[in-house]
């Protein structure tokens, strides 16, 4: 995808259960440098990240952490990128027969399917989604998010109480994912495997199609992220019987990358290969780029492509 | 591969772009209206100026009058016209006092079949059937309880189921009011 010259500055901030992560990127050469990365780790019991309910346990100490960010990044006030973990917004594959024209006529239709979901949200749910139609034309594949709306305002509100004004809020999955888009080809079945310090997930594209997506909490079973990738991977293949994957695409630190691909080809029987970000993006081996970073500069990077 | 595209901030209502186009397109058009109105309302006071100065100019040129009346002669005029008619009401036949005494005189079990004026002999002949001799003599009594009447002549014939009569009556003082 082509980025448009946006604004000379953007910023992104990943949201974890122990850590703040926030980058600011600009564009040079046509890659996206993101020189400024600051992690600033959460005091025990600040945030209690979760679906339906308070999030934020302690405002001040949040409000501090938040006080130290900018300082740390040097930001007075800007507007941002926010990416959340799984724990606090869901993501899941839909299939439908075909999509009503209007946007709010596919909000209603989605709602409906997920009302066993929501029906216990009573201050309201935000769902987003982006549409993959199949070739055939037969169906109309969706990865859709949903997040509670209460949940969403806390988070919001608490940004802009310091001077942050969020413009987009995204799975942490998907702003991983879109760093490392490109390497994961177009055609046959190929399952982009993202590892996270605190989750795994398995998106299965076909033919660029994403038929399934599961991600899995890292401290749920002991195992390393092999043990993890191997357990999706099976999930994967008894909802899809009679699938076969062409090929892995993992995106995790880069230290363990050489090591971990060969280990998962040997333990999976799949060909693997660890993917590598967008070109627009600085590689791996610039000092600017670090996997612990890659949903902030996703979520960032998507700004600049709303 | 695709990236994939979500913002929970973006709950797919009408676009701020949208919106935006609509309330520009609103004041554009308000601001239009009300423009329109503005050079309206001015198209309208220049004419009224217009036609203001006309008027003016056309007063200023009217000839005077030859005619001068006096209020007293204004007034002499108002008595001569309210002393004809006066007159010539005296002289009218007064159909509506007439017509309501006799309508005042009619009683249940009465058919009137027949009524004449005469109005130089001020007399009025009724005809007509009742199905007995009571409504009749009711009739007679309240002809002559009517200020207006008088009964000059009564003729009446009683056949098998029904009485037929004619009544001449007089009318008096029936250019008193």
């Amino acid at each position: 995808m082509k980025l448009r010259s946006g604004s000379k500055e953007i910023t992104g901030i990943h949201l974890q259960g122990n850590a703040i992560r926030i980058v600011r990127g600009t564009r040079e050469n046509g890659q996206w440098h993101f020189g400024i990365r600051v992690n600033v780790p959460l005091p025990e019991g600040t945030l209690r990240p979760g679906f339906n309910r308070e999030n934020i346990c302690d405002p001040e100490a949040f409000s501090k952490v938040l006080e130290e960010l900018k300082h740390q990044a040097r930001i007075d006030s800007c507007s941002a990128a926010l990416t959340l973990s799984e724990d606090i917004v869901k993501v899941m594959i839909k299939t439908y027969p075909q999509l009503p024209d209007k946007p709010m006529e596919i909000d209603t239709m989605v709602r409906w399917s997920l009302s066993r979901q929501i029906r216990h949200l009573k201050e309201g749910v935000n769902v987003s989604w982006e549409t993959f139609p199949s070739s055939d034309g037969n169906e109309v594949l969706m990865v859709v998010a949903l997040a509670a709306k209460p949940v969403l305002n806390e988070y919001v509100t608490a940004f802009a109480n310091a001077g942050i004004r969020i413009v987009t809020v995204s799975p942490s999955v998907l702003a991983l994912f879109n760093v490392y888009a490109a390497s994961v080809p177009d055609t046959g079945n190929a399952a982009w495997i993202g590892i996270m310090d605190s989750r795994t997930s398995l998106i299965l594209f076909a033919n660029s199609i994403p038929r399934f997506f599961k991600t899995l909490r890292s401290d749920l079973v002991p195992g390393d992220s092999v043990d993890y990738v191997d357990m999706i991977l099976k999930f994967c293949l008894d909802e899809n019987p009679g699938l076969s994957i062409h090929g892995c695409y993992i995106s995790t630190n880069q230290g363990q990358v050489t090591e971990q691909a060969s280990k998962f080809e040997t333990y999976l029987g799949i060909p693997c290969e660890y993917a590598t970000p967008s070109r627009e993006l600085a590689r791996p081996e610039d000092p600017d780029f670090s996997f612990a970073f890659a949903p902030a500069m996703g979520a960032a990077w998507s700004i600049n492509r709303r | 591969m695709k990236t994939i595209h979500i913002n929970l901030l973006d709950t797919h209502k009408p676009s701020s772009a949208g919106t935006g186009i609509l309330i520009g397109f609103l004041l554009i058009l308000s601001t239009g209206i009300t423009g329109f109105n503005i050079y309206t309302f001015s198209e309208n006071q220049a004419m009224m100026h217009d036609y203001h100065k006309r008027l003016m100019n056309e007063t200023r040129q009217l000839k005077p009058s030859p005619y001068h009346f006096s209020k007293e002669a204004a007034d002499q005029v108002a008595a001569e016209i309210g002393y004809a008619n006066s007159i010539i009401a005296e002289n009218a036949f007064p159909w509506m006092s007439v017509m309501n005494a006799i309508e005042l005189s009619l009683n249940p079990g009465i058919t009137l079949t027949g009524a004449r004026f005469t109005p130089r002999s001020e007399t009025i002949t009724l005809t007509g059937q009742a199905s007995s001799a009571s409504p009749v003599s009711e009739l007679l009594k309240a002809i002559i309880a009517q200020p207006a009447l008088n009964i000059n002549s009564l003729r009446q014939e009683s056949l098998p189921d029904v009485i037929t009569f004619q009544v001449d009556i007089r009318m008096v003082n029936v250019y008193s009011d």
